[in-house]
Order: structure tokens, then sequence, then C-alpha cells
């Protein structure tokens, strides 16, 4: 009775087949669904009356349409994606916080903080020139706390999503590795499982989305998955993880571990985690340091300056630094480099005008108790002391003091000048003036040559030479014969020479007579005025922390914005306005404003990089889903033609059934 | 090649999106009128942009230095003027000094036109001195009064540095000016002696400014010399051919040659090319008004060489003028200097930034239409099946 074998086996080739179509059908819009095709092959011939005949279709099982190649191209192109994807959403938070060209941002700030210094230098004293500084410094130090802050809010939210995002793939893994226990027992009992593996490697897609994953083949259709260095699926098994942070070279760095392990793992790429990891420890974190590099070359470059000069109400009876842990301390003291004096030098000033300047060596082994003590022991400063961590400089009853740079109107003497030796034959009266342009400290020697022996300034014969600490003669003058007493003699770098009578006589030098001019660039070289806060204009160490001094925010007058001896110039307040400009060892060469342009343009270029990036990832992922689509995917189309095909199959074989049961009915009738 | 439902949806999503996302970025380009509105649209342009637009705020803030400056010396050329004009008034004054009568009228329109001048060298401007050099906040010029009131001497008390502005880059000026450089008379002539105690010039460089009147007292061989009333007495025993006398008020020294003196009395000194606008008064006020005994002739003589200085020191005061005035100019030189640089940078950020409207509105239409197309086509996609025609 072959006929009923052949046309039973066709019947239920055909309803097979429906059934698998139906199922394409179904699962036309299902993410992740790679669609089958039944396997049929015609049935071993029997032996018939002597002849091989076929016995009809036999089904072969059923053939999920995959690529391997592809998939595994896809999940890599995916994972990119999401770790793309998630670093260009940082990153234009970034952007916003920058607020550049849509809105005044930082760049913005800082001309306005300068240029309102470059306005003050019009008008020194106006005190509403002075708020106008204080108020777009003040706008200066919101917006970079508001670009640090939301640097600093986004780590925080790459950590906490970063958690979040390990919770999830633990349920991702436990659910694979579920998936793989009941493909394997399928297997195991011969049944096909390409549903299932379709719900499984959606698993793995998702996960995918989360970490990149590698995904190896295990026995019994079984897959293994590792994220990084760290398997999390081994047959049936999860491995759970968390995202925690990891102190690496002073930074904390994120990181993938192995529950409750020390194992950890930060080279973690791909997928949301992937990006989330490189947003933290690379992009956001190079950002914030460069944010803290600028604000840092800003508050001290402008402390520098503005420490060294006075505000409205010139020399000071009393400053206060600002509050220094020894931690602090050491950190400015590892600054200074090692084996290295250096000179800071104060102006003391006693109640009948005379001034003195003072030096204090500061070098790598000082603290800020042999500083004050140091202080203390200049006379007018003895009430110096540290307050509550705080260094506090006192001037004496009646004393003032200052830090200015330049000149003293007096010059230093090798040895007293001793002119003719009488009342009526004393040496000139020497005063130094003008506002020290130099870039470099400089000591002048002044030498006066006479025709020989004592001799009246503005009568005969006599030269006075000034030479540089290089050796260099810089000038040199007749103050004989045609010199009028009084008269300012021009060195250079500003400074000039007066000699006048000592209103006894008109003043006599010997020959050889000597005397210096200690010029002053920078009267604090090693920095420690800035750093313990004293005079400062801007507090803070980075940009989440600047901010305007107390000094300053007490009262726009303590602007400091004279540095010369007469304390009524401009010179500090130009040289901040200059700041704009001027190249920054600390920045690389670059001036401060230029710095953050660079910076901006970096965040606009990585955001740029990183959507062509995507976009690449997105048109390969496109090609490669086609293809999978062209393989995997289900055509409706296609699927209603084999619909026909098989109904028309199912129909003939009804027939054939029908005709072979009739013929069988046919001859039954015969034999009975 | 079979075409899945899922590969018509992404290909139709992937469209749609990619139109509706260019569509969004016209649209935002057509509202701010800006070419780049965020630095990640362009940032080569972005660079240049931030650069360009520091650039013109220095520049902005440049021409409002610019702009006080030039209000700062215009004020100050209107002072210098005003006290050119008083001092013509004044030199007309003692010019027309004749008759002894009047000397004491004319001697008190002189001190009027000093206390004048004196005004107008401590002009000030928002509380700032316009002639204290960088010491704004004091009045440039105090005075010492006698008994009477009357000005005795002017004291410079500002400073003689200005305060430079930056006005461009590496370009300062300063608006306020140093008086004591502005109005002082700086030619120094050899000493004159008007008198005839027979005491003459030493050869030392005096330091004397303007008119002093050297005392001497004693006998032949025994001569004390003082210019500063008496406060501090030289002696000399007659044989010193320079002898140094010292103000001691003013520190101004007087070489005297004492070997041709024969007798006490007052000699009138005068130092030409050292009188300013002041000290030129006040002399030819205690001049005319004979305050130190002085006789018709020395006063005639004197008058002569009186009318000459105050000539010197209004040609002075008149030299001032283009010196203000050549500020003003590189001023007005530099503000159209750094405006035209200033539009052009703009006219660079403008050509960077400014969208194009027309060619935007052309490319609104262009992709909204193609966003139709993509909808339309997606729609015929998805409506049309095999299915349709199974029976």
């Amino acid at each position: 009775m072959a006929g009923y074998e052949i046309g039973i086996s066709g019947l239920r080739a055909a309803q097979q087949a429906l059934d698998v179509i139906g199922n394409n059908i179904a699962n036309a819009a299902s993410e992740g669904y790679h669609r089958q095709d039944i396997d049929l092959r015609p049935a071993d011939d029997v032996i018939t009356n002597g002849y091989l005949i076929g016995q009809g279709v036999e089904f072969n099982g059923i053939i999920r349409r995959v690529n391997q190649l592809i998939e595994e191209q896809i999940l890599q192109q995916q994972s990119s994606m999401s770790s793309l994807s998630r670093q260009s959403e940082s990153l234009r938070s970034i952007e916003s916080a920058f607020a550049e060209l849509s809105a005044p941002g930082i760049s913005s700030a800082m001309d306005d903080f300068y240029n309102a210094f470059q306005q003050l230098s019009v008008y020194p004293n106006d005190i509403n020139l002075r708020s106008a500084v204080v108020s777009a410094a003040q706008t200066l130090c919101n917006q970079l706390q508001n670009a640090a802050t939301v640097v600093a809010n986004l780590e925080e939210m790459a950590y906490t999503e970063a958690q979040a995002a390990a919770v999830q793939i633990n349920e991702l893994t436990r659910q694979i590795a579920q998936m793989n226990r009941v493909i394997y027992e399928q297997q195991v009992r011969g049944f096909d499982s390409a549903n299932l593996m379709d719900q499984r490697d959606q698993l793995i897609a998702d996960l995918n989305k989360l970490a990149g994953v590698s995904v190896s083949n295990g026995s019994y259709g079984q897959v293994n998955v590792a994220i990084s260095n760290i398997p999390v699926v081994v047959g049936i098994n999860a491995v759970a993880i968390e995202a925690s942070l990891t102190v690496n070279d002073g930074q904390y760095d994120l990181v993938l571990n192995v529950a409750d392990s020390e194992q950890y793992d930060s080279q973690i790429t791909g997928g949301s985690m992937g990006g989330l990891v490189a947003l933290r420890n690379d992009i956001l974190r190079d950002i914030r340091e460069k944010l803290d590099t600028l604000a840092q070359t800003i508050i001290n470059e402008t402390n520098q300056i503005h420490v060294q000069g006075v505000g409205s109400d010139g020399s000071f009876t009393n400053l206060t630094g600002w509050l220094m842990t020894d931690e602090r301390y050491s950190d400015f003291i590892s600054t200074l480099e090692t084996g290295t004096d250096y000179t800071l030098y104060v102006r003391v000033t006693d109640s009948d005008g005379n001034i003195a300047r003072e030096e204090i060596t500061i070098n790598s082994s000082s603290t800020m108790e042999t500083i004050a003590a140091d202080l203390a022991g200049i006379t007018g400063l003895s009430n110096t002391a540290i307050n509550s961590g705080k260094l506090q400089i006192i001037a004496d009853n009646g004393y003032t003091f200052d830090f200015l740079p330049g000149v003293l109107a007096e010059p230093g003497y090798a040895a007293p000048l001793t002119g003719g030796g009488t009342a009526a034959t004393a040496p000139p009266a020497i005063e130094i003036g003008g506002l020290y342009t130099g870039d470099e400290d400089e000591e002048y020697t002044c030498t006066v040559t006479t025709e020989g022996g004592t001799q009246a300034i503005g009568t005969g014969t006599m030269t006075l030479s000034v030479v540089n600490s290089d050796g260099d003669v810089v000038a040199s003058v007749n103050i004989g014969q045609g010199y009028t007493a009084g008269t300012a003699i021009t060195v250079e770098n500003g400074i000039t020479i007066t000699l006048g009578s000592n209103d006894i006589s008109p003043g006599y030098f010997n020959d050889g007579d000597e005397f210096t001019i200690d010029a002053l660039a920078n009267s604090d070289a090693s920095g420690f005025l800035s750093a313990a806060g004293l005079n400062c204009f801007f507090d803070g160490t980075n940009a989440s922390t600047i901010t305007l001094s107390d000094d300053i925010t007490a009262s726009a007058q303590n602007i400091a914005v004279s540095r010369g001896m007469e304390q009524s110039d401009n010179a500090n307040a130009i040289a901040i306005a200059q700041l704009a400009y001027r190249a920054s060892d600390a920045l690389g060469g670059a001036s401060t404003t230029e710095y953050y342009r660079d910076l901006a343009v970096d965040v606009g270029n990585q955001i740029s990089f990183t959507q062509t990036q995507y976009d690449n990832a997105e048109g390969i992922q496109r090609s490669l889903q086609q293809q999978r689509d062209e393989i995997s995917g289900v055509d409706i189309n296609e699927q209603a033609m084999k619909m026909m095909v098989f109904e028309r199959m199912f129909q003939a074989m009804s027939k054939f059934l029908n005709i072979v049961s009739d013929s069988m009915q046919t001859m039954m009738q015969i034999i009975s | 090649m079979s075409v899945s439902l899922n590969a018509i949806y992404e290909n139709t999503k992937w469209s749609i999106g990619q139109q509706s996302s260019k569509l969004t970025m016209l649209q935002e380009k057509a509202a701010t009128g800006q070419e780049v509105n965020r630095i990640s649209d362009d940032p080569v342009v972005t660079n240049q942009l931030l650069g360009l637009t520091s650039d013109s705020r220095t520049k902005e803030q440049y021409l409002k230095n610019l702009a006080e400056l030039n209000s700062i010396l215009e004020l100050s050329s209107s002072v210098v003027q005003s006290m050119s004009a008083e001092m013509t008034r004044a030199r007309t004054t003692l010019s027309g000094t004749t008759s002894e009568q009047v000397r004491g009228t004319l001697a008190n329109d002189l001190n009027s036109s000093l206390e004048q001048l004196i005004s107008l060298a401590n002009t000030q401007r928002m509380g700032e001195s316009l002639f204290s050099g960088s010491k704004t906040q004091v009045l440039p010029y105090t005075v010492e009064r006698d008994e009477d009131g009357r000005i005795t001497r002017v004291i410079y008390q500002g400073s003689m540095d200005e305060n430079p502005v930056e006005v461009s880059n590496g370009v300062t000026i300063s608006g306020v000016l140093a008086g004591q450089s502005l109005f002082s008379v700086d030619e120094r002539q050899t000493p004159q002696f008007y008198g005839d105690t027979g005491a003459a010039v030493g050869a030392g460089t005096s330091s004397v400014r303007g008119t002093a009147y050297l005392q001497i007292q004693g006998t032949t061989g025994n001569w004390q010399l003082s210019i500063d009333g008496g406060q501090n007495w030289v002696a000399s025993d007659g044989t010193q051919d320079n002898l140094a006398v010292v103000n001691s008020l003013t520190g101004e020294v007087l070489y005297v040659d004492t070997q041709n003196i024969t007798q006490e009395g007052t000699e009138p000194v005068r130092v030409g090319g050292t009188y300013d606008i002041f000290n030129v008064l006040i002399a030819a006020r205690d001049m005319l008004d004979n305050t130190q005994g002085i006789s018709e002739d020395q006063f005639q003589e004197m008058l002569t060489d009186m009318l000459s200085a105050m000539d010197n020191a209004q040609e002075k005061l008149t030299r001032s003028i283009p010196v203000i005035g050549g500020r003003l100019q590189t001023i007005s030189a530099l503000s159209d200097s750094v405006e035209e640089t200033k539009f052009s940078t703009e006219e660079d950020i403008s050509r960077l930034q400014d969208a194009d409207i027309a060619n935007i509105s052309i490319e609104l239409a262009r992709y909204e239409t193609l966003y139709q197309m993509s909808l339309a086509i997606a729609s015929k996609m998805f409506s049309m099946s095999f299915l349709d025609f199974m029976s």
C-alpha cells in the first residue's frame, strides 16, 4: 500500500511546511527572528514488484537561516553604536555647558574679565569700574564652575549608569545561561531549538548593546559569552559582575569586576558600558583636567600679578591668608625646585615714611611656620603669626607693608657716601624713580667719576656711569657742569635717577662713589603669596572651586591696580588685562583664551568625530542588516507563494489519496 | 532576492529619520539665522569664530578706551587753551605797565590770573585730575601763600609718570598728563644778576628757576649770602668764584662768583628759560609790587626780561597744545584703524556664521519634498503585498 504511505507523507510534509510558513509569517516582525525553512527530501526507494519506487517525501528537519559571520559583525557594529551614542550624549551636555555660539559662554566671560581690567586701567580709582571687574570675574567663576559641575555630574552619572547597566547585564547573562540549559536539553533529546536560539541570540544582542561581548560556541547549541576578559556566561552558568571605582594613579577609574571579587577590568570596549568607561576614565577626565588647568592658570597668573600690587588704600596694615592645611601647603612647596632658594621681598614703611625692603628666603624645606617666623622677625611686622591655620601678617603700630616690585626711592650703598666729610659738603640727595618695566630682576651699579677728589654736582667734569648686572654700561651721563640738580636722568626700563641738593649744599661726590639700584620684576618668584592667599584676587585651585577671594568680595577697593612705588599707577590692571593674550608655560605656550578655545573646539571635534564614527557604524550596520534580512528575514510575498505551493501540494496529495482510495474501493468491489 | 518586512521597515525608518534630522537642522538655521549653532556643527569654523569674536570684543574695548582718552584729552586741550588765553590777558596787563601808580592794580590783576591758572591746572574730570600724571586722585598744584593770602610758591604734587592705557595691541597712550613736564620750561640760560652788589654768576650749573633774590650781608671779606630769605646763610670771604648758595626750602642752588662783591644788598637774579606760567606771574606780580625794593632802573630792565619770560612761558603753554593735539590725532587715527579692523573682523564673523537664508529656503523645500516622498513610498511598500492577489 505504497500509495497510502506516499500520500500520507505528502500530506504530513505539506502540513509541516505550512506550519513553518505560518511560524515565519507570525514572526515577520519579531526582532532577532531568523527565517526557518522546512527541509524535505524524497523518502527512500523501496523495491516493489521488482522495481525501486520512491516512498513519498520525508521531513528532514527545520533549517534556521543564519549567517554566523554577519551576525557577529552586526553584534560588533551594534556594540560600537551603543558606545558611541553614549559618549556623544555626554559630550553634547558639555558642549551645552560651554554655551559657545548660542549664548555668552566661557569664551565671552574670559574676554569680559580681561576687558574689565582694560577699562579699569583708564580710571583706576573709579568704583563703578572696579565693581564691573568684580562682576565680570564673578561671571567667569560661575561659568567655569558650571562647566566643571556638568563634567562632575556626568562623571557621577557614568558611574551610576554603569552600576545600573551591570544589574541589567547580570539579568541578561542569567537568562542566556538559562536558555543555554533549555537548548542543551532540547538538543540532547534531538528536538529542534531554532526558536530558542533566536530568543537567546536576541538576549545576546541586548547584552551586546550594554557591553561589547565575544561569543564562542559550546556543545549542544550552547554558547559562552565574555565581556572583555571577564567570562559572564559559561555554558549553563552565569557569572555576576558589578561596576565599581578603583584608584589608579590618583584617579578613580570606573571598572567592571566579578561580583565580590578583587579581579577587575578597565578595558571594557563596546556597548553603553564601554562608552561609560571611556567617558569616565578618558574623555571626561581629560576635559575636567583641562578645565582645571585653565582655571588654575587663570587663578595663578592673576594672583601672581595681583599679590604684588596695592589697592586704593595703598600699603597694608594687616593681611590674612587662607586656611592652609599641611597637605595643601606641601602641595605648594612641591612646586618649588629642590635646592633652589627663592626670595620674597617685603617693603615695610615706618611712621616717618622710611621704606625698607626686607628679604625672606623660601625653599622647598620652608613651612608656613618658618616663613611666619621669618616675617615676624622683620622690624614692623613683629605681630605676624599663624592664627587658626591662616597666616596673618600684621604691621606694628605706625607701620605698613606691601610687596611692590620695581625700585625703591632710595638707592643701596655698599659703603656710606661721605661727600666732603662735613655738613656743608654732604653727599647729594639721590632719588630713584619710575616704574620698572624690565622682565627680569636687575641690579644696577652707579659709579661717579670726578676730576679727582670731592666735587659738587653741577660743577666741573663729573660723570655718572650705570652698569647692569651683566656688566653692560646702560647709561653714562654728565653730572658736572651742565647738569642741573633735580633733573631726572633716564637709566633704562623706566628707571630714573635724580640728584638734588641736600638743602644745605648742592651735594658732593668723591671719585669712585658708588650706589646701587635693585629693580625687581617680581617680588615673589616662589609664588608663596598666591599660594598662601595673601592679597589674592581669586581663591580656589581648580574649575570647581574658583571664586573671588574674600578681600575682593569684601570691597572692590582691594583690587590691586597699582604696582609703582607712588601707588597711583594702573600697571597691575594692564598686566592682568594682558594675560588675555600672554603665552603661558603652564598651558604649553598658549594664552588662557587660546587654551580654552582649543578645549572647546576639541569637545566639538570629539562630538563631530564620534558622530562620524556612529554614522559609519550605522551605515555598516544597515548594510549588514540588509544582508542578514536577505538571508534570515521573512519576505511575506515569498512566504505567501510558498504557502500557495504547499496548499496545492496538500490539495494534490489529498486528491492522490482519494484516487488511491477509489482504486482500492474499485478493486474491493471486484473482489467482492 | 527576498525583501523582508523588517528590511522595508528599517529602510523607511532610516530614510525618514535622515530627512527629518536634516529638516530640523535647516529649520534651526533658518530660525537663528546662523550657519553654525554649536561647536560640533563645524569645529574648524567654530575655532575661527571664537577667535574672531574674542578679537572683536578686544577691539571693542580698545575703542571704548580710545573714546574715553579722547574725552579726557579734549577737555585737557580746552583747559590749556583757556590757560593760554589767560596768559595772553596777563601779558597784556604786564605790557601795559607804565606809571608807578597803577602797578599795584596791575599786580592784583596778575594775581587774579595766577589764581585762575592754578584753578584751570587743577581741573578734574570724573573726580580725577587731568594734569597730575598717574596721581589722578590728588590736585596737581598746591600753593603756599603769604600773610595776605597771595600765592608765593606753586608746588607740583602730581606724578611725573603718566598712566598709559592700552589702545591697540602693544600700543599705549595716556589720557592724563604730568603738569610738571607739560607746563614747565627747561631751556635754562645763564642766570642774570640785576643788582649792584657786585655779585656775579658762578661757573657751576645753578638749579634756581625763575627769579631769585640773592641777599648779601656783611662786610668785605666776610660776606653772608642767602636765596631763601635768610633761612640759610652761606659764608664767603670774597674769594670764591663758584660759591653754591642753597635755598633750604626748595633745594635750589645758585652758583655765585663772590670775588667782586663790594656791598650789601638784594640782588635780583633771573634765570631765563626756566620760567613757567606760574613762577613768571608770581615774579611779575612781585616785581610790580616791588616787594624787594628794586630801583626804577632795575625795574625797567627786569620788565623787559619779564615780558620775554612771559612770552617764553606762553610759548611753552602753546607748545603743549600740539602735544595734546598730537595724542588726539593719534587717537583719531587709531580709532579709525581699530574701527576698520573691527569691521573687517565682524565681516569675517558674518561670512562664517550667517546663514544663507535663500539657500536654506531652497534646501528646506527640497527636503520637505523628499520627506513627503519617503512617507508616500513607505506607505505604498507596506500596503502592497502578494496576499492582496491570493483568492
